[in-house]
Order: C-alpha cells, then structure tokens, then sequence
C-alpha cells in the first residue's frame, strides 16, 4: 500500500451528460457529454487547479463534484465517503463540509438581504450557532475576510466587486468546511483586486488547511495558486501534473498551445507561439478518436480512431495522447480509475 | 462639437511628443456624466498621441475611462455623457470642432472601431455578408453585387475559413472568434487609417484570442494603419503595442515606449499592477496587491487621485494634483514622487 495519506477527494470516471432534444418532434435524443469519464484526486489542504476553455465542462465538473448537479455515471468519494450513497438528510450534513465560491459576486448575492444575514444563512441551516453566538461568528468571519464590522447591517449593492467575493468567502467559510470548489472566484474582478482575493484565498487555505478545487481559465492565476493542475478538452482531463510540471514540461499538444497563446508582460520579441487553428468543437458532436485531432499539428491516423486514455507515468504525470504520452509509460503506464489512485 | 470649451492647455497635461508624424493628438479631454448624485468627470484632461501606423496600448481597471475616451474619439457618447473640454486632433483637424455630417465621414472611413462583444454590434436577422456590404456601400459607391464581392474578399482578408460560404451565415451560427473576425472585416472594409479596438479578446477564449491579436497585427503590417489598443491585460500590450497609456480614475497617469515602460515602470499604480499580476517577477508566495479600491469619480480625492491607495504618498500630495510630465525621452509620468 502507498504510504501517501488518504486523498480528501476521490473522483473517478465521473460523467455528466444533458439529454436534447433534436428534430422537429423534438423525437431524435443526443446528448451534451458536458464532462465524459473524468478521474483525479485531491490531496488534503491542497489545491488542483482545473483549466479549460469555455464550455469545456470545467463548471459542470464542480458542480457534480458537490452533487449540486446530479452525476450521469461514475462516483465522488469524500473522505472515503462515496456521495452516491448518501440520503437526502445524510447529502444535506455532508455540505457543511463542501462549500462553492462562484464566478460572479453581483449575481450570487441575493441583493435583498442584508450582508450579516447572507452569511448567517449557512449557519441557520447547519444549525451551527443562534442568537448572539451566531452574530459574533458572522462578525468573526467579516474581519477575517478583510471587511468591516458595519458591512452585517449593510446590502450587496453597497460594495464593490471585490468586496462582494469576499462575502462570498466569508459565506462560504463561515460553516467551517473542508473542501472548497472555486469557480473562476477573481474572473469578474480587476487585476490590483484581483490579487487581494487570490492572497486571502490563499491565507485562508494555510489557516484552516483548507482543500480547493480551483476552476479557471486564466493559467497565470493557476500557477499561482495550484499545486496540481488539470487541463481540461471537451469534457476529459487531458493532462495533469504537479504545477511545475506542468508548466515547465507539458506534453500533451493542447496543454502547449494554451501555455504559448497566455500572452506574458514581459515584452522579450518574438516568442514561439503553437498557434491552433478552428474553434474548439460542440460537445454534442465531439470528434471520433482523440477529441483534439482536428485542431491537433501531430494528428496521426491512430488519432482520429482511437481515443486515448489517461496514462500515468513517473512524478505524478498524466496525458491522454497517443504521440506525447507521459514521460514513464513506455510499458503501458496506468489508468487512474484502474489503479485507484496515481 | 458645440458647446464644447477648449481647455487651456498651457501648464496642464501634456503627451509627450516623439515623433512629428502623429495622426493623432488628444489633449485635454474632458468627458462627463450627469448623475442623481452629481456629475462625474469620466475622463478627466486626458493626454495622448499615437504616430502613423502605431499601436498604442491603453490599460486600466474598469471605470477608469479608457472607452468613454474611446468614445469621445470617434464622438460617440451618448448622453447623459457630454465632452466638456479639450481637442482631438486628427491628422490635422480636430474631431470636436467638425459637424456631424463630416465627423459621420470620418468614422468608418477613416477611423473604425471594434468592441469587445461583437453579438451584440451584429443584427442577428441579416446574414454577416449582407452586413459587411452594406458597410461597404456606405462608404463606396458599388452596386449589391460589386458590394458583395468585396464583403466576402474582406472575409478572406481577416482569415474567414470558408469564406464564401461563411458570408451567407447569420452572427449566432458562428462562432465568438468568427463574429469578431466578421466585425474586423467590417472595420477593415473602409481601410480605415486608425483601428480602435477595445477588448477585442476580453470575451474570447485563450487559444481564439490568440488567432484575433495574430490577425491583428498581421493586418497593421500589411496595410499601416494605427491602432489604439484598449485593454485590462498588460500581457497583450506587451504582446502587441509599441506605446502604452496607464489610466486611472480618469487621468493618463504614465505613457512610454512598451519596453521602456516595463522595464523601468515609474508611477507607482503602473509598479503596483505589474506586481499584482501573478506569474510577473518570479514565482513568490503572496502578491503584492495594491490595497483599497477604485475611487468613485464624483468623490475624488484631493491632490494625487491615487494617493490613498500609494505606497510612496507623501503630505504634499494631497495637495497638488500632478501633471503628466516627460521625465525622460519619450516617458512621461504624473507624479511628484519621481
């Protein structure tokens, strides 16, 4: 047995599809494969930070990940707990220990209530404090978060956009969880803000020894904060890897064009750039073989037959391609959803 | 313009001037909003100068006013927005003194501009060729089919694959990068002398963002014209600019050469962003966020507008409000603290 300790998080082969309806009777049935066979782990008080382009599934993961949406087929573990086997009253003490942070902080905020009742809410509901001791958390939590004490009596649309993140935050925290899924938490906000919502993120982590899923499609922020990366095509992980692997040797095509197409500040000329040609595919129809093939430079007949399957190899590093394949699986390498954990 | 008051220029901001071919010089732009609660000055003696076939890079936050300068370049801003002062200059004639009819000349034909969803600049019942046609006959006297023949020629300019065909699609069969290759081929359609691009990749995904800035600079080379490149990300003005403009709260606050500026960033707010962004300057636990927020523009501070949130303010600057100044060739600063 590993000597690793257990992962705080176990997914493996999760899928989420929506049926739709086509045709004019609305008779012929396909399906988005929003996320299509997804596996990973998250170590305890780290962060795996999960990277994609828009409707790559990156968000529906999250949400299935905490059950908020329900899964088509494959199974979240939380502490060993299996979420797929929890009733209704069970799933509903379990939140408390799973929290979500969304992109937009003017929209999750319901603007009629007042800031110290937003946070209280979570504490209600878990029945976690009453009456005063209920008033002192949500104050504890407002400083924590940077704000101050007036902001309890105070309503969303008085602060601005960094300020409601961290509502947000103090909303989410406030229930004392463990695992957080944080959806493009500092998208919506400018950069000088934005950094003081990525170093309280990261303050909070070391303190509570918190555990993130950290959703983004910015790989500047994802390197900062992350210490696995994912990188997510078309509903499937395609690579995944300790962050400096990641950034320092990615293998898999698609992991390096997105890593030459990030433009850096730094103006040093010309750079080599791995420019992509096409717009990323409709997850209703993804392509045959590899999903990446018709974008893909190194595309080879295998490719646009067979789809490659996530392979580990040495350090913790995964790709699915069948030209790049990880550093280490030249004798097969293994599949996580097999192996149980890479 | 009527009604507009040319400011006094004379010891107010002033761009630095580097080159004698400048196609455009704004001084001392004034824009404001009459609100419930009082007005506020958007742009507030806004300072710049952009060379023949030049990209100057313009970055700030949101609110700091780098569109409504936009705006009131191609004068565009609706009420309750008004230009209250200043001059735009544009290859000799200044913008806010022309009427209508001639200003109406100047855009499309001479300055286009591209924004940063281009959904919502396309009529969703009109095919996109029929659209780029019809911008083509404003400004050309052809016949439909002539007309035609161009709008899908501009369509293989701008890279369109499938160009002939793509012509004959309606704006929400494409995709984001292909509709904003389609507002380009608008813009392109007129050879304008100055593009204003502002965020033309905010909403595009990295990978298509990179394809629309290629085509971009791609299409300055090719056909020399200028370009005021509006953008939050100092990654792409590294990229793609040769002059930046920093602005904040209304004012242009440090103008310089791209390397210039990154190599040797002075005002401090400029020295703040370049720290926050992470990535920039090693690999560091925590990044030096610059503290506090955005001032509201109808309650500035007094003196320096980012003197609450500067590291370096001193007593003196709530008391003087400083004016852009050439420190050095070609960098010019608004600050007393270097």
């Amino acid at each position: 047995m590993s000597n690793d300790p257990a992962p705080l998080v176990e997914v493996s082969d999760l899928r989420k599809h929506f049926p739709v309806s086509r045709g004019v009777f609305g008779t012929a049935r396909t399906a988005i494969r929003a996320v299509d066979g997804v596996s990973f782990t998250i170590g305890r008080g780290e962060t795996l930070g999960l990277v994609g382009e828009s409707g790559c599934g990156k968000s529906t993961l999250g949400r299935v990940l905490l059950r908020l949406l329900e899964p088509t087929a494959g199974r979240v573990r939380y502490e060993g707990v299996d979420l797929g086997g929890l009733s209704a009253a069970e799933l509903r003490r379990m939140r408390r220990h799973l929290q979500i942070i969304f992109q937009d902080p003017y929209a999750s905020l319901n603007p009629r209530m007042r800031v110290g009742a937003i946070i209280a809410e979570g504490l209600e509901i878990h029945d976690l404090a009453r009456g005063a001791e209920k008033r002192e958390r949500v104050i504890e939590m407002l400083r924590l978060v940077g704000l101050r004490d007036e902001a309890y009596d105070r309503y969303p649309h008085e602060f601005s956009g960094g300020q409601r993140q961290r509502i947000c935050i103090a909303r989410a925290l406030a229930v004392n969880p463990r695992f957080v899924v944080a959806d493009e938490p500092v998208s919506a906000l400018d950069v000088s803000v934005q950094a003081q919502v990525i170093n309280l993120l990261q303050d909070l982590q070391e303190r509570f020894d918190l555990t993130y899923l950290f959703i983004s499609h910015d790989l500047h922020v994802v390197e900062h904060v992350s210490h696995t990366v994912a990188i997510m095509y078309l509903g499937r992980i395609v690579e995944t890897a300790p962050r400096d692997v990641l950034f320092t040797s990615p293998r898999h095509p698609y992991t390096r064009a997105l890593l030459s197409a990030v433009p850096s500040a730094t103006p040093v000329g010309e750079r080599q750039r791995v420019a992509l040609p096409g717009d990323v595919p409709s997850p209703m129809h993804p392509p045959p073989g590899c999903a990446f093939h018709p974008r893909c430079p190194y595309a080879e007949d295998r490719c646009r037959v067979d789809e490659p399957r996530l392979l580990f190899g040495t350090g913790r590093h995964g790709v699915a391609c069948h030209v790049f394949p990880a550093p280490g699986t030249e004798n097969g390498g293994r599949h996580i959803s097999v192996e149980g954990r890479a | 313009m009527r009604g507009v008051e040319h400011a006094a220029t004379g010891g107010g901001p002033a761009a630095p001037a580097r080159t004698p071919d400048t196609l455009l010089h704004v001084d001392g732009l004034r824009t404001v909003f009459a609100t419930d609660a009082g007005t506020a000055p958007a742009v507030d003696g806004v300072a710049l100068r952009i060379a023949r076939g030049e990209t100057l890079g313009m970055v700030g936050e949101s609110g700091c006013g780098k569109s409504v300068t936009a705006l009131s370049i191609m004068r565009l801003v609706a009420p309750p927005g008004r230009i209250v002062a200043g001059s735009i200059v544009f290859d000799g004639r200044d913008l806010l003194t022309l009427p209508e009819r001639e200003m109406r000349r100047v855009r499309g034909n001479e300055i286009a501009m591209i924004f940063q969803e281009p959904m919502t600049s396309l009529n969703p019942v009109l095919t996109v060729g029929a659209q780029i046609a019809e911008a083509v006959r404003l400004h050309h006297r052809l016949d439909r089919r002539a007309a035609w023949r161009r709008a899908v020629e501009m369509l293989r300019l701008v890279e369109m694959p499938d160009a002939e065909e793509r012509a004959r699609s309606y704006p929400h069969q494409l995709s984001g990068g292909m509709r904003q290759r389609v507002m380009i081929a608008m813009a392109m359609s007129c050879s304008p002398r100055l593009l204003i691009a502002d965020e033309p990749t905010t909403a595009l995904d990295v990978t298509i963002q990179a394809q629309i800035l290629e085509l971009l600079a791609d299409l300055r080379v090719r056909t020399g014209m200028a370009t005021l490149l509006i953008t939050h990300n100092l990654g792409i003005v590294a990229e793609q600019a040769d002059h930046v403009a920093i602005m904040y709260a209304g004012r242009i606050v440090e103008h310089a050469s791209v390397r210039e500026l990154f190599a040797r960033p002075l005002h401090p707010y400029t020295v703040g962003l370049l720290a926050s962004i992470p990535g920039v300057g090693g690999r560091q636990r925590r990044l030096d966020a610059i503290p506090g927020i955005v001032p509201d523009p109808r309650h500035l501070p007094s003196g320096c507008r980012f003197r609450d949130r500067c590291p370096r303010a001193v007593a003196a600057c709530a008391e003087t409000d400083p004016a852009l100044e050439e420190k050095d060739r070609g960098h010019a600063v608004a600050c007393i603290r270097v």
